[in-house]
This record gives structure tokens, C-alpha cells and sequence, in this order.
């Protein structure tokens, strides 16, 4: 019973089956054991039926008995019978067993005995000769007539009714419970999945779950204006900073034209880095963008096979000219939905990065195989490196080993960020590991929707 | 008359800075800040460019241009700092001659705003080309454009002046050092990767060769090579 509201509803049902089926058994208990005040109402009417009928036999021997008999039955629907002491039946239709006539002589007093639908009620009778008789009643169970709309509907019929209609209350009720909070389910989740807009319906309602999804939305509110306001300050950094790296531009160009040569290295320098920072601020930009756009990229249909063949080969043809190289290893034909050049940033990210690192002379090995309803691309390169308590690190922002602070590599500590980003925005993972033998391995995982059969 | 340049922007610091190196480039340059002012003296004046940023007070630079369009076919270079490519496309569908995202290289602003001058000129009729041939690919050096197989290939500045340093050699190897100090103009880094960046973009603009050979192609340690298509390497 993984569901609230399920366990709202059959609680709530099964609790009110419980009470009725309690008060079902208590009934049929107290019909069982009927109260002294009616077992002492039924005596005295016992009683004063039997005097009667004593009186008609001593006057009017068996005959008289008879009519008197046939008379109490017609008009107060008392079927009786009268006993001598010696347990002989004078006249009269109940059959009543010996040790009750006995108990009735030893004791007495009436003696009650359930039979059938309704109860014996035997008690003794002395004649007017000192004779001792015994009068048995026998009482017909006569329950309250029963509602118009139930009459001539057969018990099973009734309870089923009941369970049904308690079982619609119960339903109306969890739901009534629970549908604000799978309201609030919802929203919660889109929230999460990165929809700052979502909100969840807000209800009239004043209880405590009104509260809960009133605050709910107070809070993704903010949430949102948060988030929207931080994202602007990061987009209008950026923004802003491309003002002054331009003006330097051309103050540098300016520069060039008045200096010499002796200040042409040093002015190449400055170029170079303000070049750099422009690079960092276009990542920053993606970043930021990638940030709040995680729940909806663009869907082309992308063929993942040919933009990582395109990517190898461009990262083949700028690895020769340092001597190192790329290869593709395997590479099976994939199809998915996605963001083409988000993608391929990505995928040119991690290429690029393995390209900068791997030594001299070896080469970056990639991979694309389509597992299941999974994209596998494994980036393998053979340089120094991670150190293994860092390996998860290298796709925060900004992070970077010990070699990668040493020497220049000209990277802008984003790229793998924005691979990440880029990664989990269509729904897949990326981690690394290092290799045995040295190096470091990428792994991408990418959900294809069409598997290795795409046309 | 013919290098007269109107720059609309608002940022002042950047503007005295271009018109100062755009003086010392040879042109004269007027300066305004808003986009009313950009459009009065755009219809006004007697200019043969203007370099109009995207992002302006008021009237802002697509506005500007869509107003313009219809009254002065004067040749426009944009300028955003957005870099995004909605920009690029809606600015060139409403009748820019050019786009340059900032911050950029003041060379290639130049060397743009020469490339629309010229070809503005020989639309009207003067020609001064220079034309070099190779294969399949036919560069315009006048005009700045490229074509392969008649059809139009889009290059930056620097890819352009790349492919011509390799196809004025073509058969010979062009040192990547030589690549970043004729093209770049500037000193070549042992870690600067741009250089081989503009290469692997420039070689996939164009593709292979017809026959399926390597284009362009890496000569280990030195530099590239733009291979000889076979039928002239046999004539």
C-alpha cells in the first residue's frame, strides 16, 4: 500500500465495516441473552396465560383447554401448552425437551430457552387442587418491520448495499484528504525538475493542508525569484564585462599602432588573455543559461553517431599537429531527440579536454555504443590524470589539478560543467574514472529513445 | 566620401576608442549615442558605412535598421554583445550587410568594413578583383568571398585570410608560426590552440576535395598543407 490515499480509504472503510459488523454481533448477542426485565415481563405474561389456562382445564377439562388455547394463539399470537408435572403433554403444539419442564418444576420460577427464532418460556402453575401443571409459550420472533424501500430485498442484497454505499463515503473522503496533496505532489516535482514557475493549485480550503500548499507556493515563489534574480546577476555580469574587454580591444589595437616592437610580445600576451577571458565568459553565459533551461532542451532528432565521428575528426586533425591523435574505436549508428549543438558541445568538451592532456605520442581513444535504450560515449585519454579522491570534482566549475594549474592548457575550467549540465539536461549521467596504465576516462550516458535500428 | 563612417552606440568610452582607430585606419568617423540621433544622421548624412549596435536607448538597432531599410540601401555592420545566433539571423533578415559579436578584433572590424566598402564598389562597377583558383574553390579577394562549386561559403575574416595564405601556396606546407603572425599578427604560443581551431573550422566549411581526398591536411609539428586537387596535380 504504497498510496495515501489508498490507505485513507480502505482504513477508513474497514473501520466502518468493523463497527457494524460489532454491532451486528452485539445485537444477536442480546437477542441470545434477552434482559432479565423481559425475561421477567415474560414470566408474569407466562404466568398469568398459564393461570388462565390451568382454571379453563379444571373447569372444562381438555376441551375448554383447547378452545382457551386456540384463542391466546388467534389474538396474542402466543402459541402455548400446558404440561402436567409429570411432563405430560394435555394439550397444546410445543414440543418442549424434559429438563426444561423439570428445571420449570424444581424452580419455580419462568425458565427462558431460545428456540428456533424465538424463545420457550416455561414456568409452573399450581391448580386450585394443589396440583402442580406446567405452561410452556412459545413467542415468534417479530422484528421491526422493515424500511418500504427494503422490503421483500434478501439480507445478502442489504449488506452489500451498505458496504457499497460506506465504501463511496470512504472514497469521497480520502480523496477529498489526499487530492490537494497529489496536487501538491505535482507541483513539488516540477519544481524540482527545475519549473520555477510551478505552482500548485491553491484551494479555498482553511485546514492545515490549505496552510501546507499556500506555503508551498509562498515558498516556490521565492524560490524562484531567487534563483531568476541570481541567474540575471550572472547574465548581467557577463554582459557587462563584454563591454570593457571590448573597449580593450581596441585600446589595445590603438597601443600597437604608438609602441615598437619591444612591446609587441608583451601586447600578444594581453591579447591572448583578454581572448581568454572573453572564451570564459561565453561558458559562464552557457552555463548560467543551461542552469535555469535543465527541464526543457531543444528536440531535434540527432544523429549521435555522425556528430561524434564529426567531432573525432576535427580533434584528429588539431591532435597531429601535436603529435598525439584520436581514434574512434567503435562507433554504433544512434539516433536521439535533443539539443544538436548542446550535444555537441558536450561531447567536444570532454574530446577536447582529453586532447589538451593526453601525452605525446599516445592517443585519445573514443567510443559510442548503443546499450539497451542507452547512448554509451567513453572518452579515454593518456595523460596524468586525476588524483582519485577528486575524480567526481572535475565537472564543478573552475576546478583544476595540480597539472592542470602548472602548465597553461588554455581551457576555462567550465568546459566539463557545461558537459555535465548539457549531459543531465537530456536525461543522462557522466562520471570519470582513471584508467589503468595512466590517464582518465569519461563515460557518458544518454537515454536514446530510438535505439541502434534508426534509418 | 567614400570612408566616411557613422558609428551608433552608447557606449561613449568604446566609441572614441574605435573612432580614433578607425581615424589612424584611414576613415572618418562621426559618432552618435542614441538611436534617434543614429537614425536622422543615417538618413542625413553622407555616409558610405555605419557600424550600428544591436543594444540602444530608445530606438534600439534592429528597430533602427528596419526604419532605415526601406529609405537608404547604405551598408550596415552590426554589433552585439549578446552573441546569440536569433540575433545574427533576425539582424541579417532585416537588411545588415554584416554581424560582429563584441568583444571583437578591431583588425577584423576593419578588414570587414574594407570587404563591404569594396564590394559595395564593385557593385557599382569598378572592378579591382583578385581572383585566385584552385580546384574546385574560387576566392574573390576584392569582395572577400569564397566559392566552392559556385555556391557561397561563409568564413570569418580569419578563416578568409587563412585559406588565402593556403591556397596561395597551395601544394606547399604553410607553418602554423606563419599562419599566427600573417593572419593573427601576432607571436605563435606553444600552447595557443586558436590557430588549429580557425583550421578545423575552415576545413570543415569546405570538406573534402570531390574525389574524396583531404583538403587540408596536417603536416606533423609544422604546419598544414592545402593538397593539390588531383586533376591539377597531374597537369
Amino acid at each position: 500500500m504504497r498510496s495515501l490515499f489508498l490507505k485513507i480509504f480502505l482504513t477508513f472503510w474497514a473501520i466502518l465495516l468493523l463497527i457494524a459488523l460489532a454491532f451486528a454481533v452485539m445485537f444477536w448477542l442480546r437477542m441470545d441473552n434477552p434482559e432479565p426485565r423481559l425475561r421477567a415481563g415474560a414470566a408474569a405474561a407466562a404466568s398469568v396465560f398459564g393461570g388462565a389456562a390451568v382454571e379453563e382445564y379444571e373447569r372444562h377439562s381438555i376441551l375448554g383447554l383447547e378452545k382457551y388455547l386456540a384463542r391466546i394463539r388467534e389474538h396474542s399470537r402466543l402459541n402455548g401448552s400446558l404440561y402436567t408435572a409429570g411432563g405430560r403433554l394435555l394439550a397444546g403444539e410445543t414440543a418442549a425437551p424434559p429438563d426444561l419442564l423439570q428445571q420449570a418444576l424444581e424452580t419455580g420460577g419462568a425458565r427462558i430457552r431460545p428456540r428456533g427464532q424465538g424463545a420457550l418460556i416455561a414456568i409452573r402453575v399450581s391448580g386450585s387442587n394443589g396440583a402442580s401443571y406446567i405452561f410452556v409459550a412459545e413467542t415468534g420472533r417479530r422484528p421491526p418491520p422493515p424500511p418500504p424501500i427494503f422490503r421483500g430485498v434478501p439480507d445478502a442484497m442489504r449488506w452489500a448495499i451498505a458496504i457499497t454505499i460506506s465504501g463511496l463515503i470512504c472514497f469521497a473522503l480520502a480523496r477529498y484528504m489526499t487530492a490537494p496533496i497529489l496536487r501538491l505532489r505535482a507541483a513539488t516535482r516540477a519544481l524540482a525538475s527545475g519549473d520555477l514557475q510551478a505552482r500548485a493549485d491553491s484551494t479555498r480550503r482553511s485546514d492545515e493542508i490549505g496552510d501546507l500548499v499556500r506555503d508551498f507556493n509562498v515558498m516556490a515563489g521565492r524560490l524562484e525569484s531567487l534563483v531568476n534574480s541570481q541567474n540575471r546577476l550572472i547574465r548581467d555580469i557577463s554582459h557587462e564585462l563584454r563591454s570593457p574587454l571590448t573597449r580593450l580591444g581596441v585600446a589595445l589595437e590603438l597601443a600597437r599602432g604608438q609602441a615598437g616592437d619591444a612591446a609587441a610580445a608583451s601586447l600578444d600576451r594581453i591579447e591572448q588573455e583578454s581572448e581568454q577571458l572573453n572564451t570564459m565568459i561565453g561558458n559562464l553565459l552557457t552555463l548560467a543559461r543551461l542552469e535555469t533551461e535543465s527541464s526543457a532542451p531543444k528536440r531535434d532528432v540527432v544523429r549521435l553517431d555522425e556528430l561524434v565521428k564529426a567531432v573525432c575528426d576535427d580533434a584528429q586533425f588539431e591532435a597531429q599537429a601535436h603529435d598525439s591523435g584520436v581514434k574512434l574505436a567503435h562507433c554504433d549508428q544512434i539516433t536521439l531527440s535533443g539539443d544538436a549543438s548542446l550535444l555537441r558541445s558536450a561531447i567536444e568538451n570532454v574530446i577536447r579536454n582529453a586532447v589538451n592532456y593526453t601525452s605525446p605520442g599516445t592517443t585519445v581513444e573514443v567510443s559510442l555504443k548503443s546499450e539497451a535504450s542507452l547512448a554509451r560515449i567513453i572518452v579515454c585519454d593518456r595523460g596524468p590524470g586525476v588524483p582519485p579522491q577528486d575524480v567526481q570534482r572535475i565537472f564543478e566549475p573552475f576546478y583544476r589539478t595540480a597539472v592542470a594549474r602548472e602548465r597553461t592548457t588554455g581551457g576555462t575550467g567550465l568546459g566539463l560543467a557545461i558537459t555535465r549540465r548539457a549531459v543531465l539536461s537530456h536525461g543522462g549521467e557522466v562520471c570519470a574514472s582513471n584508467r589503468d596504465g595512466g590517464g582518465l576516462c569519461v563515460e557518458m550516458t544518454i537515454p536514446a529513445s530510438q535505439p541502434s535500428d534508426a534509418s | 566620401m567614400m570612408n566616411r563612417i557613422l558609428i551608433i552606440d552608447d557606449d561613449l568610452g568604446l566609441t572614441n576608442l574605435l573612432s580614433e582607430y578607425l581615424t589612424s585606419a584611414g576613415f572618418t568617423v562621426d559618432a552618435v549615442h542614441t538611436g534617434e540621433d543614429g537614425l536622422n544622421r543615417a538618413l542625413g548624412g553622407t555616409y558610405s558605412l555605419i557600424v550600428l549596435d544591436l543594444m540602444l536607448p530608445g530606438i534600439d538597432g534592429l528597430e533602427l535598421l528596419r526604419r532605415l531599410r526601406p529609405l537608404s540601401r547604405i551598408p550596415v555592420l552590426m554589433l552585439t554583445a549578446r552573441g546569440e545566433d536569433i540575433d545574427r539571423i533576425v539582424g541579417l533578415e532585416v537588411g545588415a550587410d554584416d554581424y560582429l559579436p563584441k568583444p571583437f578584433n578591431p583588425r577584423e572590424l576593419v578588414a570587414r568594413i574594407r570587404a563591404i566598402l569594396r564590394r559595395a564598389q564593385t557593385d557599382e562597377g569598378a572592378p579591382a578583383r583578385t581572383r585566385i583558383t584552385v580546384g574546385d574553390v574560387e576566392m574573390d579577394t576584392g569582395s572577400r568571398t569564397v566559392h566552392k562549386n559556385a555556391q557561397d561559403v561563409e568564413l570569418t575574416s580569419i578563416e578568409f585570410t587563412i585559406l588565402e595564405a593556403l591556397l596561395r601556396a597551395a601544394g606547399q606546407v604553410v607553418t602554423r608560426e606563419h599562419i599566427a603572425e600573417v593572419v593573427l599578427g601576432r607571436k605563435f604560443f606553444a600552447y595557443d590552440r586558436s590557430v588549429d581551431m580557425h583550421v578545423s573550422k575552415l576545413r570543415r566549411k569546405l570538406g573534402n576535395h570531390p574525389d574524396g581526398n583531404e583538403r587540408i591536411k596536417t603536416i606533423r609539428g609544422s604546419g598544414y598543407i592545402y593538397t593539390l586537387p588531383e586533376e591539377a596535380a597531374r597537369a
